[in-house]
């Protein structure tokens, strides 16, 4: 793992010194605090770096590059891990201001020893088309595709199929209303089964799996408005619709309390509001402030005790997430510096996922 | 321990690059724009158009009347696949750039442009185009993309 990641950095500088006209590199280093790694009960805090660099070869309307990062844990080790993305965008011009967005990419995720079974490979494609119906009615659609092949636990492995349409309505007022819809379409191939051996203890059975799939649906609507050129309101209401969830998932359930699902927006249902203010007080330094808050439904998912069985009578989990974000930014030359908090006061039925969160970071981000 | 040292090492590393000499390559735009004739405008968008420009790209190009003396700027914002801004005709933005007049009228370049709170920038404080640039925020992440952020649970 250390070796790898001396290793990314090192090619990576070495590239700076060839870079080229057409050739480009960009740095961030992030920085942050948070009382709460895996946004459970545990509240295990961390100091967390992460490294980012990005290699681009762009020639004309096409443009190749490698992404990596990689994220450190100061008192957490073990979950350390890094990531490789190389892909390629491709831009098709329309008449106007119109055009077709093509992405193409491949990504690779290594977690340290204890949260292999996390590791994850698989490509991943996006088509997106962005066209003005008129001068103040913009539309964007597009399809997302997603594969992962979890290396370590196959029960993990899936597909997932987006389409979304958005419609932007703009008015003089220096209003803009938007409608945005999509459809999610989650694949699990093989989801292993859940047995019990003749000594009473739980395993998991590979020889013999179940497919699943997790069809969602969500709309949103967001209206923003500029106050002048310096002050931006915007509010927006989201509503998600699972029409199946992870019923039946035990396999999946039991193995990703940690990591996963618990943060996938796909797993969830409910409704979410966010409201916020974007302004630039002085010296060109941007403020934004967010307040959102989140009914989120876990479909199939049970509340548990604090030995991970269900809680009988058997109910779902249901949260109730407030979240207060403030971040400050300012660019100097080459460099941007932010500082960013985020605030999550969750409350859950599960005593697991009943939890608050803090986390203060700050980065760098450095253009060539 | 190990992991602080390594994490000390990389830190000063990453921070040892805003130190590397940066070279411009030649024939590039970045020329024409006079740090020394940057100013401030404030106005309403008559027209937004696409032009052919430098090395027959095109570009974005704003028709922009200034708020108090109603004087008309040309706005060269950036190449049409750099541009993600979703403007209108009559919104009111301010834009921050280098003036040159010439008998066709007078042209802002672009470096900044502030609408509804937010900066979005164009080129460097040296006038350098960030389109030239990393490509991490702006430019064809566009759509859904935002590569940094997606697939990444």
């Amino acid at each position: 793992m250390k070796k790898t990641t001396i290793l990314i950095i090192t090619l990576f500088l070495s590239l700076l010194t060839v870079r080229g006209e057409e050739f480009n590199v960009g740095v961030e280093l992030n920085s942050y605090y948070t009382s709460n790694i895996f946004l459970n009960s545990t509240a295990i805090e961390d100091y967390v770096s992460v490294i980012s660099a990005d290699i681009n070869y762009t020639k004309d309307t096409v443009n190749v590059y490698l992404d990596a990062d990689v994220n450190l844990f100061m008192e957490n080790p073990d979950f350390n891990s890094f990531s490789v993305e190389p892909g390629i965008e491709y831009l098709k011009y329309l008449k106007g201001r119109n055009y077709l967005y093509i992405n193409l990419g491949y990504f690779f995720l290594n977690y340290s020893e204890f949260f292999t079974d996390f590791n994850y490979t698989g490509p991943f494609a996006q088509v997106g088309l962005k066209y003005y119906l008129s001068a103040t009615m913009l539309l964007k659609t597009g399809y997302n595709f997603q594969h992962r092949d979890y290396l370590n636990f196959s029960s993990f492995d899936f597909q997932n199929h987006t389409l979304f349409i958005e419609l932007n309505k703009f008015f003089r007022s220096q209003t803009t209303i938007r409608i945005q819809s999509g459809l999610n379409y989650r694949h699990y191939p093989h989801v292993a089964t859940l047995e019990t051996d003749f000594t009473g203890n739980i395993f998991y059975n590979d020889e013999i799996t179940n497919s699943m799939n997790v069809p969602n649906f969500y709309s949103l609507l967001r209206v923003s408005q500029g106050i002048g050129t310096r002050v931006g309101l915007f509010a927006e209401f989201e509503v998600r619709k699972n029409f199946r969830g992870l019923e039946h998932g035990e396999t999946l359930i039991n193995n990703s309390y940690v990591i996963y699902p618990y943060n996938d927006n796909y797993l969830w249902d409910g409704n979410k509001f966010t409201m916020g203010i974007r302004f630039i007080p002085f010296a060109e330094i941007s403020v934004t402030g967010k307040y959102s808050y989140f009914q989120k439904n876990y479909p199939g998912i049970m509340v548990m005790d604090e030995e991970g069985v269900v809680v009988e009578p058997a109910t779902e989990r249901n949260d109730i997430l407030s979240q207060y974000s403030f971040s400050i930014s300012k660019k100097f030359r080459n460099i941007d510096l932010y500082i960013n908090s985020v605030f999550r006061y969750n409350r859950s039925e599960d005593f697991f996922f009943d939890y608050n969160m803090l986390t203060l970071s700050a980065g760098i981000r450095y253009y060539f | 321990m190990k992991i602080k040292i390594f994490f000390l090492v990389a830190l000063i590393l990453s921070s040892s690059i805003y130190f590397f000499p940066k070279t411009f390559p030649e024939n590039t735009s970045f020329k024409y724009f006079r740090v020394d004739k940057i100013v401030s405008v404030t106005g309403k968008i008559l027209k937004i158009r696409t032009e052919k420009s430098y090395h027959k790209r095109i570009f974005i190009i704003l028709d922009l009347q200034e708020k108090k003396e109603r004087k008309l700027y040309k706005i060269e914002v950036s190449p049409q696949w750099f541009y993600n801004l979703d403007l209108i005709e009559g919104n009111i933005i301010k834009v921050k750039g280098s003036l040159i007049k010439s008998k066709k009228g007078i042209i802002l370049m672009a470096q900044s442009i502030t609408f509804e709170g937010e900066i979005f920038n164009f080129r460097d404080r040296n006038g350098f185009p960030l389109w030239r640039g990393d490509r991490r925020d702006k430019g064809m992440m566009m759509m859904k993309g935002e590569r940094k952020r997606k697939g990444k649970h």
